[in-house]
């Protein structure tokens, strides 16, 4: 699999641990149905620590953390803000208590895509809301096939898929990222651009259906 | 009638390609705006380098599409946009704008222009100075030694108590917005319609 490349004329990056990507999944839904053929759902696992620090909660206090005050002022709105959205749309999102490895909930978008594409939605529908009010632990690969069988996805041979052939999809998809100008989700890729943020949506549709009109400037869907 | 307090830096891309659609925001809105200066962060992208760790790499894609993305929208928007390889400062005029007391759209909206069309350097109050005489605003009684530097310091630490660490950061009543895509939520709380 190539970073960049698909059949699909639309690439999505999500990953299920990122609240801008939760908030981004009904409008980029939305937009795939107007535009009438599927995007290619991709997981792109997030190495917070890397570039926002890390942090450890305990019944909601910070126990540990290697943020810097200005760093937390933007991670706090960041939560603050997908939140709102997040309610509008009916959703709770809570903060989580630590930095979850997300890997193996990933790895089911890639076994989804695989074994039936049509259900995708509804892995998702399965793993975000639940995850976002505490009540899903996405390390545990049971939880996880348990959410692709809610979803009505085949599981058989799912927990090898996440220690064979999907843990290596995953991770060698990983490493192309950032060569590939990908760092965040939810990212768009499309005719060799790539786009971080749901903001760009109204840019992408804009292209994706012809240029018509003049070209929109970034806004978040309400 | 709402009141809307609008933090923004010279130098900040985001800031810049904001100011159109914020401006039709408030004429549309009709709503009393105070701006305010935030100084933030800027650095050049660093160079690849052969071995780099996570997060240098990290930055370097970040910052570099972030870059690519600006350039794409200032060009919708039909703005001039050149990105200095090391970016300039903006202290200076951030300090005037700390200490107007007139209307400052028009000198904000020329010193947008004198960073991101000419790459001026908004740090010289020199620079500064002939922006605010092009706008016709006088400028004598605006300070930019250490007591324009300290109003312009507790400006920012009264915005980063606010919890604003960023700009355009739009505070409408306590609830803070980051972005011009942002607009289209602000408009239904200025409107009543959330």
């Amino acid at each position: 699999m190539k970073a960049l490349e698909s059949d699909s004329r639309l690439i999505v990056y999500v990953d299920i641990k990122s609240p801008y990507a939760f908030v981004a999944l009904e409008p980029t839904f939305a937009m795939e149905q107007r535009l009438g053929f599927q995007f290619d759902w991709r997981p792109l696992t997030l190495d917070i620590p890397s570039y926002a620090g890390s942090a450890r909660k305990e019944k909601g206090k910070v126990v540990e953390s290697n943020r810097s005050p200005k760093k937390w002022l933007g991670i706090k709105y960041a939560y603050m803000d997908a939140r709102r959205y997040a309610e509008r749309q009916g959703y709770k999102l809570y903060g989580t208590e630590k930095i979850w490895d997300s890997s193996l909930a990933n790895i089911g978008i890639l076994w989804a895509a695989r074994h039936d594409r049509d259900r995708l939605k509804e892995y998702f529908a399965a793993v975000y809301p639940l995850f976002w009010r505490r009540e899903l632990d996405i390390e545990d690969v049971a939880v996880v096939r348990q959410c692709l069988t809610s979803a009505g996805i085949v599981t058989e041979g799912f927990n090898d898929f996440c220690k064979t052939e999907g843990r290596a999809l995953h991770d060698q998809l990983q490493s192309q990222l950032h060569p590939s100008g990908i760092y965040g989700v939810p990212t768009y890729v499309f005719e060799n651009e790539v786009l971080f943020g749901r903001e760009h949506l109204p840019y992408v549709e804009w292209r994706l259906s012809g240029c018509i009109g003049a070209a929109p400037d970034i806004s978040n869907v309400l | 009638m709402k009141s809307l307090v609008i933090y923004i830096d010279f130098k900040s891309a985001a800031s810049y390609l904001a100011m159109e659609a914020t401006l039709k925001l408030i004429q549309s809105e009709k709503i009393d705006v105070v701006w305010k200066p935030y100084q933030v962060r800027v650095q050049a992208i660093a160079d690849k380098k052969e071995i780099e760790t996570v997060t240098e790499s990290h930055l370097r894609v970040r910052e570099t599409q972030r870059q690519q993305t600006h350039l794409k929208y200032a060009a919708i928007q039909g703005k001039p946009m050149v990105f200095q390889r090391e970016p300039q400062g903006s202290g200076a005029a951030l300090i005037a704008l700390a200490q107007l007391d007139c209307d400052p759209v028009e000198y904000i909206q020329a010193a947008f222009l004198a960073y991101w069309q000419d790459g001026l350097d908004l740090d010289d109050p020199a620079v500064v100075k002939a922006i605010l005489r092009q706008c016709g605003v006088e400028s004598s009684s605006i300070s930019f030694d250490q007591k324009g530097n300290d109003i312009l310091a507790t400006q920012q630490i009264e915005a980063e108590e606010q919890g604003v660490f960023d700009t355009p950061m739009y505070v409408v009543g306590s609830d803070r917005f980051l972005g011009r895509e942002q607009l289209p939520w602000m408009r239904a709380l200025l409107a009543n319609k959330l």
